[in-house]
């Protein structure tokens, strides 16, 4: 029998190239999955995305959860037996699936990440009770959230977390220059930002 | 008199006024004087890193060249998530001649990689040393046991924060010590969060952020220390929804690094902002006199 792996191949060797990380010497000791602290609600632990790739799984691997929830942390690098940095193979797999148009299974973080750049774009800083409001209402949990802030939301004016002068947004004066810096990137990545 | 350049980062100026204040009073006995970046940007934070490799330098990047049009050589970041992001930017454009090309045609400002981005514990322990602050103690944190808590983004990735250790650091125990303070054994000390997971998965935000307040409360700690403002936010915001999770009560104060050196100096309570949390730190001033 004979099995052609070619374009399979292709996709390890793109993202060991990229990532600078040796995929293919994975131990799959588990170790990063046990440290993870997202591996719980990711649909594939970390070592099996690193398996995945091996098998060439790109379709599975592009629009996985997984992918969009490293916050690189750097637990699973701090632990890895092999000495690589698996946040640099999931920043190199997130860009591969923007470039190449996978719509992500993933809703909520990519929500909240349009949500909080458009603060800093708009803005040029994040602002905090526009990012609390609008992700809210982006959600689409509104009843959980409204729920979960009654019980701290009074209590951070009472005791000064926030006061008053927090609730408008301030713009820096150097704001265009912001917006210009998101234009830019989008203009150099392909008009893929 | 020593002088750095500052990047307060949008926390600083809204929920983690407190970090600020209390910053800016523990430097200001230690003779230091803080310069502001003028018209800074937020970082970007995780949202970039995780939607644009080259946003994610690129936001940084600007307050780096804007502190260099300044004359700055140092700028201390002391949210832990800005020195991060600002060390990230630092680092790679330092390694990579092509990338920081990138940022500078992504910024449209020179950009020559002049600025060292340093870290409240950095600044504190390395720069102005241990003895310079102890000296400065009036009230010793005697009898006190505090949980020196680091989390993620001071110590990892090792290659970007060069911190002391990545998992076992301890820089912050040793200046908690130098204050007088007991610093507890805990298992916690650099476990994640879940960080801004808050806001999209606040169920495992409040689990990750519990385990730590749990550890710290059975390591028999008064206080957790902490240098990082979203830290300050998942650890004291949510301590009700992580009793009612687990039906176990918790009201474990958690205080700001700064917050606790400026009680030892004998700063006083309002001027550092200690109301500023939740969970009370009133049992923890009471602990001093």
């Amino acid at each position: 029998m004979k099995v052609v792996l070619k374009e399979e191949h292709s996709f390890l060797e793109e993202v060991e190239a990229r990532s600078g990380q040796k995929v293919k010497e994975c131990q799959q000791c588990s170790k990063c999955s046990g440290g993870c602290p997202f591996s719980g609600v990711m649909d594939y632990a970390p070592n099996s995305i690193l398996e995945m790739i091996v098998y060439g799984m790109k379709d599975q691997v592009l629009p996985s959860k997984s992918i969009q929830m490293c916050i690189q942390c750097g637990t699973c690098g701090a632990q890895c037996p092999s000495g690589f940095e698996l946040y640099e193979v999931m920043n190199v797999l997130r860009a591969m699936a923007k470039e190449e148009g996978y719509t992500s299974h993933e809703t909520k973080i990519p929500k909240m990440n349009k949500v909080f750049l458009g603060e800093v774009r708009n803005i040029g800083r994040m602002h905090e009770v526009g990012l609390m409001v609008k992700n809210m209402l982006t959600q689409g949990e509104l009843v959980r959230d409204v729920a979960a802030l009654i019980p701290i939301g009074p209590p951070m004016f009472l005791k000064g977390i926030m006061s008053i002068g927090d609730i408008l947004p301030h713009k820096i004066h150097g704001q265009a220059a912001v917006a210009k810096i998101f234009d830019n990137v989008q203009k150099m990545q392909g008009g893929k930002s | 008199m020593m002088k750095t350049g500052y990047f307060p980062g949008c926390t600083l100026h809204s929920t983690a006024k407190n970090y600020e204040s209390s910053t800016r009073e523990v430097l200001k006995a230690l003779d230091v004087q803080l310069e502001e970046i003028p018209d800074w940007n937020c970082c970007g934070s995780t949202p970039a890193h995780q939607v644009d490799h080259l946003l994610s330098l690129a936001l940084p990047a600007r307050n780096l060249a804007q502190a260099e049009k300044a004359g700055m050589k140092e700028v201390m970041a002391p949210c832990a998530a800005c020195f991060n992001h600002l060390r990230t930017a630092e680092i790679e454009c330092a390694e990579s001649p092509e990338t920081a090309q990138k940022v500078q045609q992504a910024i449209e400002m020179n950009y020559n990689n002049t600025v060292h981005v340093l870290n409240i514990l950095e600044l504190l322990v390395d720069r102005i040393g241990i003895d310079k602050v102890a000296a400065q103690v009036k009230k010793p944190l005697k009898g006190l046991k505090i949980a020196p808590y680091y989390g993620c983004m001071l110590t990892r990735p090792a290659k970007i924060t060069q911190f002391d250790h990545p998992t076992n650091p301890i820089s912050m125990d040793k200046l908690l010590t130098a204050l007088g303070a007991e610093v507890v054994a805990w298992d916690s000390k650099t476990d994640c969060c879940g960080a801004a997971y808050v806001l999209t998965r606040p169920e495992v935000v409040i689990e990750l952020s519990g385990k730590i307040v749990y550890q710290a409360k059975e390591a028999g700690a008064d206080v957790i220390a902490t240098a990082c403002p979203m830290c300050m936010s998942n650890l004291d915001l949510r301590q009700g929804a992580m009793s009612k999770a687990t039906g176990r009560k918790t009201q474990v104060p958690i205080m700001y690094i700064t917050e606790l050196i400026g009680m030892a100096f004998g700063i006083s309570n309002s001027v550092l902002g200690l109301r500023k949390h939740i969970i009370s730190t009133a049992p923890v001033t009471a602990k001093i006199s």
